[in-house]
């Protein structure tokens, strides 16, 4: 063998010997709707358009939100930005009723003081959404909790929200999971990101609403 | 996961630019002492090859454009026929992801920054060899996807490259130049993300290299 030729093989066998493995995204919690939908943000309706109560501090809770679900992506598959028009909006965050005073969320235990819900309505069609999702965050009445604590649950329940939103459409059984039904987290845990980034990778049945001017 | 405690993190080579600095200092004090100090500056165009591949559902492949790519290199004298070279090298292209289904996703646009110390050796009149160890740095646009925790700091890289002058280009003061590097790639996010090891990346330039400051006998 010349010395050209054990260069040649060397390299390629140094190559083949670095070569990393794909990562297993296991385990994960379904994503599917009630009748097997999957639904995701295509491409080409990136950046996803947020639109935020004007009132509270609902902005800044959207905001982070969207970064803590950007970061759960590595290639660029979903990207949120925050609207001042709710008429451009691909996704609507209102409070239900009463406002809560913006303030430094209570670090201490989590706390039922507060409740999500996220909306999405199918067309005629059965394959399509036919408008924005619609996300409303509801301060439960009579609550006994600090600001702070009430800030706390506010901020993880829009974020858990949201993350039905990008098509996250099940509750997670593990409890550390930001999809846990009453979510104990103040963001996406690993389980999140394995389920969501195997979902934005899953083909869709369901297309997103139309497109806003 | 492996690490989940990842979290921004430089590599062992953090230092390097502290090095390579310290080097250009030094050239710079040379370039007082000498006539025989040269200057190159070359255009070219890179191929870089795949940056990560990954499997979810299916296939993925991370990669980036063709770039442009600029080097400068400033040569010092030493025994005949070897000179030593300093080198910057930086070079900018859009940083896609390709699905298997040949469709391709923006993430963000990546810049480069190469600074090395390398050895040119004159082979024949016409063609001259350098080889070359340095800093490699991703600067990413944005800190998003696998750039979400940080590059992973300065990387090791070496390069080899080939310079060849004929006549007519020579008389111009230019050559042609073709050269290959390679180090290894992996950031926080994706060794958080469960990948555990680095992946071998090459880049091959093709370019054309214009002597800005010709070195002059003693």
């Amino acid at each position: 063998m010349t010395w050209t030729r054990r260069i040649l093989v060397g390299s390629f066998l140094a190559a083949a010997c670095t070569e990393p493995v794909a990562p297993f995204r296991s385990p994960r919690y379904p994503f599917t709707g009630k009748f097997g939908d999957v639904f995701h943000w295509p491409a080409d309706r990136l950046p996803v358009r947020v639109y935020p109560d004007a009132r509270g501090d609902l902005r800044a809770l959207a905001a982070n939100a969207i970064g803590l679900w950007e970061r759960q992506f590595l290639y660029g598959e979903f990207r949120g930005v925050i609207v001042n028009d709710s008429n451009t909006a691909d996704v609507i965050v209102r409070w239900t009723d009463s406002v809560p005073p913006a303030t430094e969320p209570d670090p201490g235990p989590p706390v039922p003081a507060c409740g999500g819900v996220t909306q999405l309505i199918i067309d005629s069609t059965g394959v399509a959404l036919a408008g924005p999702l619609e996300i409303e965050i509801t301060i439960f009445a009579g609550t006994v909790f600090t600001d702070g604590q009430v800030e706390a649950c506010v901020r993880r329940t829009t974020v858990h929200e949201l993350g039905h939103a990008l098509g996250l459409f099940q509750h997670a059984t593990d409890t550390l999971a930001i999809m846990f039904a009453t979510p104990l987290v103040n963001e996406p845990a690993p389980i999140d990101q394995r389920t969501v980034q195997v979902l934005y990778h899953t083909p869709s049945t369901l297309a997103p609403p139309p497109q806003r001017p | 996961m492996a690490d989940a405690a990842g979290g921004r993190t430089d590599g062992p080579a953090a230092g390097l630019p502290v090095g390579v600095a310290l080097l250009l200092l030094v050239a710079s004090s040379a370039i007082r002492l000498t006539a025989q100090t040269s200057f190159h500056a070359s255009l070219g165009v890179r191929y870089t090859s795949t940056l990560v591949h990954d499997s979810i559902v299916t296939p993925l492949d991370v990669r980036a454009d063709l770039a442009p790519a600029l080097t400068g290199a400033l040569g010092l004298p030493l025994k005949d026929p070897w000179r030593l070279e300093l080198l910057v090298d930086v070079s900018t292209s859009p940083l896609r992801r390709h699905d298997a289904d040949g469709t391709t996703s923006p993430i963000t646009r990546l810049w480069t920054l190469g600074l090395a110390v390398g050895l040119r050796r004159q082979l024949e009149r016409w063609l001259t060899a350098r080889a070359a160890i340095g800093g490699l740095k991703y600067l990413p646009a944005a800190s998003t996807g696998l750039f979400n925790e940080g590059t992973g700091g300065v990387i090791p890289y070496g390069s080899l490259a080939v310079d060849a002058a004929p006549g007519v280009l020579a008389r111009r003061r230019l050559a042609l130049e073709a050269g290959a590097d390679v180090h290894q790639f992996l950031t926080p996010a994706l060794r958080d993300a469960g990948f555990i090891r680095s992946r071998t990346v090459y880049r091959v330039s093709v370019g054309v290299r214009v002597d800005v400051r010709r070195e002059r006998a003693p």
